[in-house]
Order: C-alpha cells, then structure tokens, then sequence
C-alpha cells in the first residue's frame, strides 16, 4: 500500500498532464481494485484512487509503539488538597502569579499534595519565575518530580527537594566573571567565613584595584572581628576606595584597632569635667553635673590620614580645617562606645553636648556616627525624639527596636503621612509585625475615607504592603475596607489590588486551613 | 443549583475570556449580586461610571450583559458565575432585580410567542387547504431550484478538482487563500455550505507544512467521491443519501430529526468546544452512552448576539433520550423533546477496552459511511507516550496512535496518568486521536482543549 500511495503522491504533485500514473503491479485486493478504476481518464483515476487508499488507510490504522514507556510514578503518601484549593491554584497561576509561592509555601507547611492536572502548569511557571523555584520544590511531590524527570525543560525539579542553590565550584575564583566570583565570595562568607578569608588572601596581589574595592565591600556581610587583620592592611592599599571601603567597616567594630585609635582621638578632644564633682557625691553615686569642654585637634597627621580623615575641607563645606577634623574623628566613633568609656550614661553625655558651645557639630557628627558604626541604641534614641528627621537610621535598628519604632510613629501618623509610613513599613522585609499591620491598616482606611484625591498619592506601593501585611489579619482588615469607588478612580483602583490581593492572601489560608 | 469552574471554562468562547473572567471573578468587582431560581445578576464596575448589568440564566444557560462586547457569555457574565461557582453562598436566594426580571419576562414572552406563531402556523395552514397547498407547492419548488443550484455547484467543483489533479498539487503552492476562497464564495452560492467548509480545509492543508501534499491529497480525493456520487445520488442506499447530502450542506430540519426514534441511555457530556468564526459561534457538544459505548455530537449555531443554548456542560449526566440525524452511521444527534431527561450523577463510565476496539468501530463506520469525518471514542486504560513533542497515546496491548494535543495538554495527560493506564475521551479520524478530556483523581473529569484553542 505504501508504495502504491507513494506513486499516487508523485503523479498528484506533477499533474497527470506531466507524469502519468504507473501504478505498480497489484499485490493485493486493494491493488486489484484500484487498477480498475478508471483507466481512461487519468484525472479521474488518481483521485479516485486517492480516495480509496485514503479510506482504506484510515480504516485500516493499526500502530505499534516505538516510544519508551515512562516508569510508573509510586503512590505519594500525603493527603490530596481540597479541590477549592486546587481551583484557587489554577486562579491564582491566571490572574495573580506573584501569590503562587505563597500558596506553595502554605501548601508545603500542612503537607497537601496538588491534584495531578495542574502540575505541568505549575512547572511551566517555576521554569520561568526562577526565583520562585524554591517554594514550587516542595508542593510538586512525588508525582510532579516523577514528571519533571520526563521533559528536560524541567530539570531544575528532578532532585528531591533541593536545598537551595546549586554552590559554585570553587574553581570559579580563578576562572570566572566578576559577578560569578563576587558570587562566590558571598556565598562562602555565609557558610563559612574563614574559608572566604583564605579565598582572597590566595589571588589578592592579582587583583585590579576596583576589584579589591569590591571584594572588601563583600565582606560587609557577616562581618566579625576575625576580619580585622585583613582590613587593617586594606589601610595601606594605594587605592582611596579600597582603603575608605575598609575605614567604613573597621569602624563597625568597636573591637578593632582602628576603632579605639578613633575613640583616642575624640577622647583627646572632648574634656568632661565636673562642676561640683565632690568626693562625697562621687561615693555615694550621686548624679554629677558635667560639663564638657572641646579642643579641636591641632593637626591631621600621617596616621590620621591612614585612618581616612581628609585633611582638606571639601569646597562645598563651609567648616574650618580642624573643626572638620574634629567632625570626621567623631563621625568614626560609636557614641555609645564613647560614653562607655567616658564612664557616663549615654543621655547624659548628650545632654552635656548639648549645652556644649560645639553643640552643632557633635550632634551632627554622632548622628553620622550611629550610622556609619551601626550604633543601635544611639540610632534608636535619636529615632524616637524624631522618627521623620531621623528616617535614615530605621535600617540600622535591631528588630524589636525597629518595630517598636515604626510602631509609635504609624501611631502618631496622620492620614496626609501615609506615603511616609509606607516607607518605613516596606523596611519589614518580610511579614510586617502584627501590631504595627493594624495600626497602619487602619491608616489606610482613613486615607481613603478621607478626601482621597488629595491625600492618596496614586504611587503608594500597595501591592507590596498587601503581600507583607500578616495573613492572619486580612478578614479583619478586609471586613471594614471601605469602598474606594471602584476601577472608575485611579486610587481606587489601587485600593482595589490592595484589597484584592489581601483577599486571594485569605483565601490561600483558608482553602489550606489544617 | 450545582456549578463548578470547569463547566463555567467549558463555556467561554476562548482563553482570554476565561482569563478576563477569572480576573472579575473577585467579590470586590462585584458590589451588587443576587439570584432568583437558575438566574444571577450582578453588578459589575467597569472603567465606566456605569456599572454593567450582567445577567446570566443557567437553566439555558442564556446569557445578558449591557457591556459592548460582542463575546457570548461575555467576560462579565464569565465573572458573575466563576464567583457562583467558587462562592455560591453570596448569592442571596430570591433576590430580585428589576433587569433581571425584565429580560427573564422578555425571554419567557419571546419564547411564548415563538410557540404561538408556530401554532398559529400550524392551525392557520391546517384550516385552510389551499395555503396548505400552495405553501407545499412554493417549497417544492424552493426545493427544486436549490437541487439545480447544488447540482451546477457541484458539476463546476468537479472541474475544480480534476484540474488540480491534472496540474498538480505544486501548482496551488502558496496560493493566496483567494484562490480557495473564490471557489468556497461559489459553493455558499451553489447553496452547498458543507463543500464550502471543505474547500477551506483544503486551503489549510496547502498551506500546513511538512507533508501538506499528501493531506491535501487525501482531501482532495474525498471531494471527487462526492462530486462522482452526486449524479448517481439516487442509486444509493436511502441513508447513505442522507450521509452524502449531509456532506454536501443540506441540513435535516430539526423537527424532522424529532420524529425519530429516541435511543435511550445514560449519556455523559465529556467535552464541549465553541468556535467563533465570522460572526457565527458554532458550538459542539460530545456525549458518550454509558449503555451502549457510543459517542453522539450535538451541533449548535448563533449568529451574531444570539445566545447560545448549550445543552449540558462537560462533566455532567442525564438520563434521557437522544434522536439521531438519519446516517448509515448515526452520529449527530439532538435531545429527543419529547422525552424528559433526568440529571444523574457523572461517574465515569466504561469506555473501550482497546484501541482495537476502537479501530474497528471507526473502520465500520467508514466502511458503511465514506465522508464520515471522525468519531469520538471513550477509551479505558490508555497511556500518553512522548519523545519531544510527538506524542502516542498505547493501550495494554501494545497498540499506539498517534496522540493530537494542544499546547501542555500532552503533558496534562501524562500528569493525570502518572505512568499508569488512564481514561481518555477525544476524537479519532483515522490518522490521529485528538484527546480532548481526561478522567483524573477521585474519577472527577478533566477538560484539556480550552474551547477555540485547537479547533478549526
């Protein structure tokens, strides 16, 4: 038959008015049936024929398999999802795929396994969210690793739950780009610091200069006193950013060389004395009164320099030569460290600054100084006085310290502040804290009773507050949202991702629920 | 009444609906919604100050929204039962709204006075003998022209297809769908539609890449049988007749399909699939007869705003009667009226226990019908195979078909399987099995081909 059709293909391609049917010898009844048809008029006969092998053909289909068969997927052990769950899976994978890892990751932790048919689908979309692949992992189950093993574009879900990243060679450090080997050195700092120490020290010599500066800021993660030495020998290097970059962390630890060489410096500068500091007083605790006295330094020597005090004052900066010395020593001390060795409680050494006749400068300095030392508790002290003046230390407090501070200034905050409390609640990388969720909530809601043309800029992150806000709150806050108009208003329609997002966030929960 | 999101997807007329649908399926789009027995409303704002009145009857299902889409159900009315079926406890039993009401009277009076003229049609003509006549007499003669017309149609086809012989399947290479769509345009004249749509498979075929010669051929050759058995129509056997003029275009008038006898069965609905083309939705419906493991395809049309009347949705049952169109084969069938049809609950039922099974059912279809197109098949304990994109679809037996599928459907099925033989329910044409739904976990029915994505 085969041959017979391969005949007929080529005189139908041509033409019978350019080849001729040769039909061959009939070898069969089919064969013997068409040989008969009509033979006078060419035409006639291929399309007849056509038609009766394309008949016969059709009802005469038999196949066998020259596919491999796959491997039979074993049982997976854990309990299906609801189909509300798996029906919000589907939805969610339409309209809304930045919740998809949160749904996974819900899924993960009540151990619920997705029905079949949505698998590929999900797959498909971990192949492109590659971010997301680490919360997909875990849902996919038996059967979804079972299928990932089938289609190569799913390689990334063959392996059994993988724990994270596949870790560069370490060969890379030798061979690879910039950013693999910057890679590389980040990854090595937090599984093991020593080792990252001994990856620098091997090639330091051969590295460009803007590549030293890089590989010392990477050390800005994790960093621990055993850094020191390192960057102690950062100060001789002939480059200013190399050096500035290890000046900048040397100063985070108070532990350090370069750190007690400041705190000398400053001690050297300011001259607390007590006013009436009697010795019975001094014995029995009693709170003295200071005063504080200030002596510029004289010069800026060659170990200042070391050190990265400039000795010239940039054009811009209206200060004297040895007041801007002054500044910079102090700007590269811990206050609290300051005050531990003076041997006075921090609010009590300010105070005294305040009263000082250098007032200006040494506030100025010590707010750059809780900066640029990660001085915790002088940041925080400094944030509660003025949670707006002082926004730029929000990122330097400790955890609870943070939350206790956005949660009095979303407290305090107004309606006509909302884009500033956004802000602060976006530093919450994760789960904004629930105290600080239901005061800004209800912030939000009366931003947009209130006239919200002239209060909601359209630019407020909503989205991403809705993604960070607890879970456990969305029916409440949902429950008194107020109507924000509709799609008809920008605002509203804003509000509307909001609230729609904080919705299907509900929904995850409840269809997952247990 | 029970509805579930796979039914409302059966329902849209195509993927970006669905999605459109599933984006206003939140309660928030929603500020007003109700319901009253089988019909929604709903209140939907929309980018205007006006929000649209979606209404939706699912005892239809019929569908009303004042949007100016002109998609049926449109995204609106999507939303409105995407939300029913998600939440069916926000719709307030018996809660009334005037626009509601007003296109549900609208719909009952027009339904009434459809069934009024009829009557009146009927009684007008009984009691008069001589309109009854000359009424008779005007269709014969209405009927008479249209066998010339069809008969010059199918005469200057038949030229058509000898010259394509004679000259050459490379000869139409890469002609311009013009060149088809000239010879369609004179075959909807010729009044023979059904050759029409043929003439636009051949115009894909021409242009269908690898092996596009020998599909073309194929078509081709089923062309002539027709325009070689159409002088000789007469000498057939009577349903063989109905099954060539079926191909042709000729349309058996509904009532007439009524009259037949009804083939009772449990008939489970596993598929649905609406195309839009030009204005005409055309909509079909696949039925298996859990008694007899036979297929049935129920044919909808609606023009322009028209609602569709889809009978049932995938993955549900009734059991009722069917009448078939008069075929050697029978396969095109309507709900028989006359019967009532009783839901019953969708548990799978047995389908073919091989492929040979269903080879040799097709085999005897063609042999007995020769412009038969495909059939669709049940099929029980088959297994999707794949080697990059080309799929089979094997039974127990060894036996393997080529596998059609669309998009991730493919692996949809291999997914639902899990390596293990699998239910399949789809399409089989003689060179390759469309699948179009599976039966997966907890025997719930899975639809794979979104409705207008592989069709055509």
């Amino acid at each position: 038959m085969a041959q017979l059709w391969n005949e007929l293909l080529k005189t139908a391609i041509l033409g019978t008015d350019r080849k001729p049917l040769a039909l061959p010898p009939p070898e069969d009844a089919l064969g013997a049936f068409v040989a008969q048809l009509f033979a006078d008029d060419p035409a006639w006969q291929l399309l007849s024929t056509a038609a009766t092998i394309d008949l016969a053909t059709r009802a005469a289909t038999t196949g066998v398999s020259v596919l491999p068969m796959p491997p039979t997927c074993p049982e997976d052990p854990e309990p299906a999802a609801s189909s509300a769950a798996a029906v919000l899976l589907a939805k969610l994978l339409d309209v809304q795929p930045l919740l998809v890892p949160e749904f996974c990751e819900t899924c993960a932790r009540v151990h619920r396994r997705l029905p079949a048919e949505l698998l590929p689908r999900l797959l498909a979309y971990a192949r492109k969210e590659r971010a997301t692949r680490r919360a997909v992992d875990p849902v996919l189950g038996v059967r979804g690793h079972w299928l990932a093993r089938q289609n190569p574009d799913w390689d990334f879900a063959v392996g059994q739950a993988e724990p994270g990243p596949v870790a560069l060679d370490a060969s890379v450090w030798q061979t690879g780009t910039r950013e693999q080997r910057l890679r590389l050195l980040a990854e090595q700092r937090a599984r093991d610091p020593e080792s990252s120490r001994q990856l620098v020290a091997s090639s330091w010599e051969q590295e460009d200069h803007a590549m030293r500066a890089e590989i010392v800021q990477g050390f800005t993660a994790q960093l621990e006193p055993a850094d020191e030495p390192f960057l102690e020998a950062c100060l001789d290097d002939r480059r200013k950013a190399v050096r500035a970059a290890a000046q900048g962390l040397l100063a985070r630890l108070p532990q350090s060389a370069f750190a007690q060489r400041m705190l000398e410096r400053a001690m050297a500068s300011l001259r607390f004395t007590a006013k009436k500091a009697g010795l019975m007083s001094r014995l029995v605790g009693g709170k003295r009164t200071l005063t504080l006295e200030v002596e510029l330094p004289a010069a800026c020597d060659k170990a200042m320099a070391r050190d990265g005090i400039a000795a010239k004052v940039p054009a811009h900066l209206k200060f004297g030569e040895r007041s801007w010395w002054f500044r910079q020593i102090l700007s590269s001390v811990s206050p609290s460290a300051l005050a531990a060795a003076v041997g006075i409680p921090a609010e009590q050494m300010e105070q005294v600054a305040l009263a000082s006749d250098f007032s200006k400068e040494i506030t100025e300095s010590w707010h750059e100084a809780a900066k640029r030392c990660h001085d915790a508790d002088w940041a925080f002290r400094l944030h509660q006085r003025s949670a707006e003046r002082y926004q730029d230390l929000l990122p330097i407090l400790r955890p609870e310290q943070r939350e206790q501070a956005v949660l009095s200034s979303v407290t305090a905050a107004r309606p006509a502040d909302v884009t500033d409390v956004a802000q602060q609640l976006l530093a919450f990388e994760d789960t904004i804290p629930l105290g600080i969720a239901r005061a800004a909530a209800t912030l939000l809601r009366q931003a947009i009773r209130r006239k919200p043309k002239n209060v909601l800029p359209w630019g407020l992150p909503w989205e991403q507050l809705a993604m960070r806000l607890p879970v456990e709150i969305a029916a409440e806050v949902l429950a008194e949202w107020p109507d924000a108009g509709g799609d008809a208003e920008p605002w509203g329609k804003h509000a509307g991702t909001f609230q729609e997002v904080l919705q299907l966030r509900h929904e995850i929960r409840q269809a997952l629920a247990g | 009444m029970a509805l579930t999101v796979e039914q409302v997807v059966g329902m849209a007329p195509d993927d970006s609906s669905v999605k459109a649908g599933r984006k206003l399926s939140a309660e928030r789009h929603w500020p007003k919604l109700g319901r009253v027995g089988e019909a929604l409303w709903g209140l939907c704002q929309g980018s205007g100050a006006k929000p649209y009145q979606a209404r939706v009857d699912l005892s239809g299902p019929a569908w009303k929204c004042s949007c100016p889409s002109r998609k049926i159900p449109c995204k609106h009315s999507l939303g409105l039962m995407l939300l029913y079926a998600e939440k069916p406890g926000l719709f307030a039993a018996e809660k009334p709204c005037d626009f509601l009401a007003e296109w549900l009277a609208d719909r009952q009076e027009r339904a009434a006075q459809k069934e009024q003229k009829q009557a009146e049609k009927a009684g007008e003509v009984a009691a008069d003998p001589e309109a009854l006549a000359r009424r008779q007499e005007a269709k014969t003669k209405r009927a008479a022209s249209r066998e010339d017309k069809v008969a010059d149609g199918i005469a200057e086809l038949a030229l058509f297809v000898t010259d394509l012989a004679r000259q050459g399947l490379a000869s139409v290479a890469g002609k311009p769908y013009g060149f088809w769509d000239g010879m369609a345009a004179r075959l909807v004249d010729a009044q023979a539609p059904g050759l029409a749509r043929q003439i636009g498979r051949l115009g894909s075929a021409s242009r269908s890449g690898e092996g596009w010669q020998q599909r073309l051929l194929r078509l081709a050759g089923r062309l002539h049988l027709a325009c070689a058995a159409w002088p000789r129509i007469n000498s057939l056997p009577k349903p063989l007749r109905a099954d060539l003029r079926a191909f042709v275009g000729f349309s058996t008038p509904q009532e007439e399909v009524q009259t037949e006898r009804g083939v009772p069965d449990d008939w489970y609905v596993f598929a649905q699939s609406v195309l839009n083309e030009d204005g005409v939705r055309f909509a079909r419906t696949w039925y298996w007869g859990g008694n007899d493991q036979r297929a049935a395809v129920i044919h909808q049309y609606a023009y322009a705003n028209q609602p569709l009347q889809l009978p049932h949705g995938p993955g549900t049952a009734l059991r009722g009667e069917l009448a078939f169109f008069p075929s050697v084969a029978p396969w095109r069938a309507l709900l028989k009226e006359s019967v009532s049809a009783t839901q019953i609950p969708f548990a799978p039922p047995p389908g073919l226990r091989s492929l040979d099974a269903m080879l040799a059912a097709f085999a005897g279809t063609l042999a007995a019908n020769p412009w038969a197109e495909s059939r669709a098949y049940l099929l029980d304990g088959v297994l999707p195979l794949h080697q990059g994109d080309h799929w089979q679809l094997q039974d127990t037996a060894g036996i393997a078909l080529p596998l059609c599928v669309a998009g991730d459907d493919g692996w949809e099925l291999l997914s639902l399987s899990g390596g293990q033989p699998l239910t399949v329910f789809g399409e089989w044409d003689g060179t390759r099995f469309l699948a179009r739904a599976a039966i997966g976990e907890d025997d719930r029915l899975h639809c794979l081909t979104m409705p207008g994505k592989t069709d055509g």
